[in-house]
């Protein structure tokens, strides 16, 4: 029960009229404090499910899991908007900024509500932004978006950052350039780092590469010597 | 091609149901109450026609200072233009019930197979009288005491005469309940009997009456059958008849005067020869009596002298007859029953503004938002070649067909249900029998095409815009309307100060500048409808208190009758003097004038106080609105509010005051001040001698009390009632009270208003925020995954809703003091002034209420911000 994320058999059903869909079947992993994780699969895979579940979002139908040994999987819907609130950055593949917002306004969202926050315009330095501070998204390009996205996950100062699928509407180089500051994060910071991808030509750079498929564990390797992103090519 | 289009509709409607259904109720619940409320007052008033006709309700009520005999009515007989005529007797008399008494009027029931036979009572349940000692007695709403037929009543006369004076028997047993056209309001009129107060009305057979002549005539026009009650073409066709009655009235009541003193002169000679007779006789035998017999005589002779000296003296002063010739407007049931409809009239006035408005937006954000959604259909039909016309013709389609089964469902109810509410609301003031409800074709149908052209219109505008785009944009998902540095950000002042969250509400107001605008006009039109309701029981409500408990200052009001001599008069004023909880009193003449300013002549109520310094004590001069006292000069006459805008006088104009129909005074206004009852010329005695020649002569003694119980008006009105010459007694505080009930008809105005101000403001604020908050659902679900809680999404998302709604409500209390106004300029009747205030309270609670309908729409919509799932919301591409 050392382990930073313990899960165990979790299950998640859909049901679309009278079929059940097993998205997630008994998935089991655990992770270390730290760690820069890639769960990797095609889709339909379960990939996002569990991600999900794993940030608060979904409720999980059986099985259960812990997140810096709290039992998350029995939290209350309150209980676990807390978690999301305190524990959880997300970054997804279509950015979700509010448009209406400007870059240092979105990141000010989230940190209006977390306590430890920290300060909107470093972080917004940090990821290469200080020019961008008051454009609207809409003024932004993607990776400038996805950015602001990761800006805005990392601000709260979350435990566990969440990212799906972050370079999926990206091009090739902004997606890598995105990776390179999700790994950079990882290693600088020390935060534990969850990526889902398709792309298996970028496991190499994960400490850990969690293969998924028809909503099973298939594999979980263990990169010793993960590859720096930018001797990745694909 | 046709039935894949319908088919498509049908799909789109189940798809967008609430949207659907939120068009479909606008127009329903407009056309409902618009329909409805411009209903209700012709039902009410055909249902009244109707009763008026069937019952053969009079249209001339003739009275005499001294009745009618046998030759009076043949010569009102054989004037052209009447239908029916029917002299009736009627009498006030005291029935006991369980220790108290009440004044009941008694009236007669003719021949009732004779056509003339007028003022039929609607028999409810038994049978009319038809032998003697029998009675039918009012079915009453609103009366307790409701006899049963069967029961026995006793009548006692309520003064010193004995009531087998007047009718046969003083027991009748009640055969039948009815109800009387004359009577349709609580109203029965006053007696100079009991308390003052005719409680109820009773009808016995015409043959029970033992009077010698009639109290009254009865007369319907030959030539008003045709019009409705109610309509100044009926007020002007029965015109011509009122002027050859007045003019027979002008004839007999002279004749009937010169009879009276020919009778009385005859009786007079007859005594006087007997007297001399008398005379002579104890002249012939005074030798052959004592002295005591002989000093008896003669005192005998002096009285019957004296008494005869009396008589001759009171022929010289003999009052003269007077005849009236009075109509339905007399009766006061006709009038506040017509005045009840009038204010449902005027209230409709308001409904088809904001209603089209608000149906207007309705349309423009439920189809906008389904275009919006449709784009990549709309390019897909273009690009299949389809006509704009047939792409437009779906959304066509949809928003007219939401709006015929919406105008559909508010013709039903507004033609039916909705006159039937108020009728039965009404039914607890005037007793009338069942509403007729009457179908206007023309007015549905256009009702009907005013309701789907704005609909149609609406759709094709806001289709408009989407269609003309080509084809390629359209297939590219609309890009979500961009960020912008609004105003309020370049006053680093405000905006530094504001909290952050506060900052996206203030920038998400000025994004959606239409939905702002929309939602706005909504609101206000809530607001605005809330507070006509108020503001017109404000302004009706102040008629009382203020008339009552402002202007009138003294308690209690005795009125003369007529050509009452001097002493008579003392004798009352003493009688007052004498009460224990007597003050102050003051005299005045009151008596009705026609006075006019130009081309424009009002009749009017001449008041002449004794004490021209004093009447501020009892009546208050003064503006309304400067509140500055007016003192009632020598040269110069006060007029009240209504009065003076009717005629169009000003401070210092020169208005006249006829008299007669040559004569007309000049005289100059120098004040008019505030009055809501009745039209009132105030006069200096002086003035009023100058004018008239004559000293005027005082009928009305207005009188200020000590506090009083309504246990010790009874009493003290029973005592100067039962005194000669007094015509009536009235204190201050029944009249309130009579006008407190008057309030109680526009209570169900205001009931409807709030009505309708819940669902307007439930549909405008449900369909708004519902599409936005479909519109935001990436934005909400964003937020949420951020780990807002439930209460602090709400708050994110109904902060701006609670900011337009203030909005709203405060351009709602501007728009609705515009239409308060006009609403009680068009309600009010000629003779009332409503108040022209409206309470802050009347302010306040509008605002109030609003917030609750807007409170109450969020916290159903709540709901739907809790049940977005974020997994799902976000997933989808935008």
């Amino acid at each position: 029960m050392n382990k930073f994320i313990e899960f165990s058999d979790i299950k998640k059903t859909y049901k679309v009229g009278d079929i059940e869909i097993h998205a997630v079947n008994g998935v089991t992993f655990s992770i270390d404090k730290g760690e820069f994780v890639i769960i990797a699969g095609p889709s339909g895979a379960g990939k996002s499910t569990v991600l999900n579940i794993l940030g608060g979002m979904d409720a999980s139908d059986g099985g259960n899991f812990f997140v810096n040994e709290k039992e998350v999987s029995k939290l209350n819907q309150k209980e676990l908007t807390t978690y999301r609130r305190n524990d959880i950055g997300f970054v997804f593949q279509f950015y979700n900024l509010v448009q209406n917002l400007n870059a240092l306004e979105n990141v000010e969202l989230a940190t209006e509500i977390c306590k430890k926050s920290f300060d909107p315009k470093t972080i917004l330095e940090q990821v290469g932004l200080i020019d961008r501070l008051y454009n609207f998204p809409s003024q932004l390009s993607g990776g400038e978006q996805q950015r602001v996205s990761i800006a805005r996950a990392l601000a709260k100062n979350p435990k566990l950052l969440l990212c799906d699928e972050p370079t999926g509407a990206l091009d090739y180089t902004t997606g890598k350039s995105i990776l390179k500051l999700l790994q950079d994060t990882c290693r600088t910071t020390g935060m534990t780092v969850i990526v889902i991808t398709h792309n298996l030509a970028i496991t190499p750079m994960a400490d850990k590469v969690i293969k998924m498929k028809n909503g099973k564990v298939e594999s979980i390797t263990i990169n010793e010597t993960p590859t720096p992103v930018e001797r990745i090519e694909w | 091609m046709g039935k894949t289009l319908f088919k498509d509709i049908f799909r789109e409607i189940k798809k967008s149901f609430s949207r659907f259904i939120a068009i479909l109720a606008i127009i329903a619940i407009g056309i409902t109450f618009f329909v409805g409320i411009k209903m209700t007052c012709p039902d009410m008033k055909i249902t009244a026609d109707q009763y008026f006709k069937d019952n053969r309700l009079m249209d001339f009520y003739l009275v005499s200072s001294v009745g009618f005999n046998k030759e009076d009515i043949e010569s009102i007989k054989k004037v052209d233009g009447i239908k029916g005529i029917m002299p009736s007797y009627s009498i006030d008399a005291m029935i006991d019930i369980e220790d108290t008494s009440y004044v009941v009027k008694i009236n007669s029931l003719p021949n009732t197979n004779d056509e003339n036979y007028i003022n039929r009572p609607l028999l409810v349940s038994g049978r009319l009288p038809t032998t003697t000692g029998e009675c039918v007695i009012e079915k009453s709403n609103f009366k307790e005491n409701n006899f049963e037929i069967g029961s026995k009543i006793k009548l006692t006369s309520g003064n010193s005469s004995n009531i087998l004076d007047n009718v046969s028997t003083d027991e009748f047993i009640v055969v039948g309940i009815v109800q009387s056209p004359l009577y349709i309001s609580k109203e029965r009129g006053t007696s100079v009997i009991g308390n003052g107060k005719i409680s109820t009305f009773m009808i016995i057979q015409e043959s029970d009456f033992k009077l010698p002549v009639y109290n009254g005539i009865y007369i319907t026009a030959s030539n008003s059958e045709g019009s409705f009650a109610y309509t100044d073409e009926y007020d002007n066709k029965i015109e011509s008849l009122r002027k050859s009655l007045e003019d027979v009235a002008t004839v007999r009541s002279n004749i009937r005067y010169e009879d009276i003193k020919l009778e009385a002169n005859i009786i007079i000679q007859n005594k006087e020869s007997e007297l001399k007779t008398a005379q002579a006789n104890f002249a012939n035998v005074s030798k052959y009596l004592t002295l005591n017999q002989k000093n008896d005589s003669t005192q005998e002779f002096a009285t019957a002298e004296k008494e005869i000296q009396d008589a001759k003296d009171k022929i010289g002063s003999l009052p003269k007859v007077t005849w009236h010739v009075l109509d339905r407007k007399m009766n006061v049931g006709y009038v506040e029953y017509e005045n009840a409809a009038d204010r449902m009239d005027a209230i409709s006035k308001v409904f088809p503004i904001i209603f089209v408005l608000v149906a207007i937006l309705i349309c423009f954000t439920s189809i906008g938002r389904l275009v919006d959604e449709q784009r990549i259909y709309i390019g897909t039909m273009k690009a299949l070649g389809y006509r704009k016309r047939f792409i437009v013709l779906k959304y066509l389609i949809y928003a007219s067909f939401a709006s015929i089964i919406g105008g559909i469902i508010g013709i039903l109810i507004g033609f039916t249900a909705f006159p039937s509410f108020f009728a039965n609301a009404y039914s607890a003031l005037y007793t009338l029998p069942k509403l007729i409800l009457q179908f206007d074709n023309t007015f549905a149908i256009l009702v009907m095409i005013a309701a789907v052209l704005v609909t149609s219109l609406s759709a094709i505008t806001v289709c408009y815009e989407t269609l003309m785009q080509n084809t390629a944009s359209l297939m590219v998902v609309k890009a979500p309307k961009p960020g912008k540095i609004i105003l309020l950000e370049r006053i680093p002042f405000i905006w530094n100060r504001l909290k952050f969250t506060h900052k996206v509400t203030a920038r998400n107001l000025f994004r959606y500048k239409s939905r702002f605008f929309m939602t706005v006009v909504g609101v206000a039109g809530c607001t605005a409808l809330l507070l006509v309701g108020f503001a017109l029981k404000d302004s009706i409500g102040t008629i009382g208190t203020k008339q009552f408990g402002e202007i009138y200052t003294y308690q209690m009001s005795v009125n003369t009758k007529d050509g009452l001599s001097k002493s008579e008069y003392e004798n009352i004023s003493n009688l007052i003097s004498n009460i224990p909880n007597y003050e102050a009193k003051l005299n005045l003449l009151l008596k009705s004038i026609d006075i006019g300013l130009g081309s424009k002549e009002s009749s009017c109520n001449i008041i002449v106080p004794e004490d021209t310094k004093g009447i501020n004590d009892y009546i208050t001069l003064h503006d309304r609105v400067s509140q500055q006292k007016y003192i009632l000069s020598d040269n110069e006459v006060i007029l009240t509010e209504k009065l003076a805008n009717v005629i169009g006088a000003k401070i210092g104009d020169d208005i006249y005051i006829k008299n007669g129909e040559k004569d007309k005074y000049k005289v100059k206004v120098s004040g008019i001040t505030e009055n809501y009852l009745l039209h009132y010329l105030y006069m200096s005695p002086k003035l009023y001698e100058n004018l008239y020649l004559i000293k005027p002569e005082y009928n009305q003694i207005d009188v200020k009390l000590t506090a009083l119980e309504d246990s010790q008006k009874d009493i003290i009105s029973k005592s100067i009632v039962s005194s000669k010459g007094v015509a009536s007694v009235t204190f201050s505080n029944d009249m309130l009270k009579t006008f407190v009930e008057m309030i109680n008809t526009v209570n169900y105005v205001v009931l409807i208003l709030i009505v309708a101000a819940a669902l307007l403001s439930f549909i405008v604020l449900y369909t708004l925020t519902n599409i936005n908050i479909s519109e935001r659902i990436r934005e909400i679900a964003t937020i949420k995954v951020l780990g807002f809680y439930e209460k602090e999404v709400s708050s994110y998302v109904y902060r701006e809703n609670l900011i337009l709604t203030l909005i709203g409500s405060l351009f709602g209390l501007i728009l609705g003091f515009y239409l308060a106004k006009f609403v009680i300029g068009t309600a009010e009747v000629e003779m009332l002034m409503f108040g022209r205030e409206i309470y802050p309270m009347s302010f306040v609670i509008s605002v109030l209420l609003t917030l609750v309908f807007a409170w109450f729409v969020n916290v159903v919509l709540l709901k739907k911000i809790k049940n977005i799932n974020m997994v799902e919301a976000l997933k989808t591409v935008e």
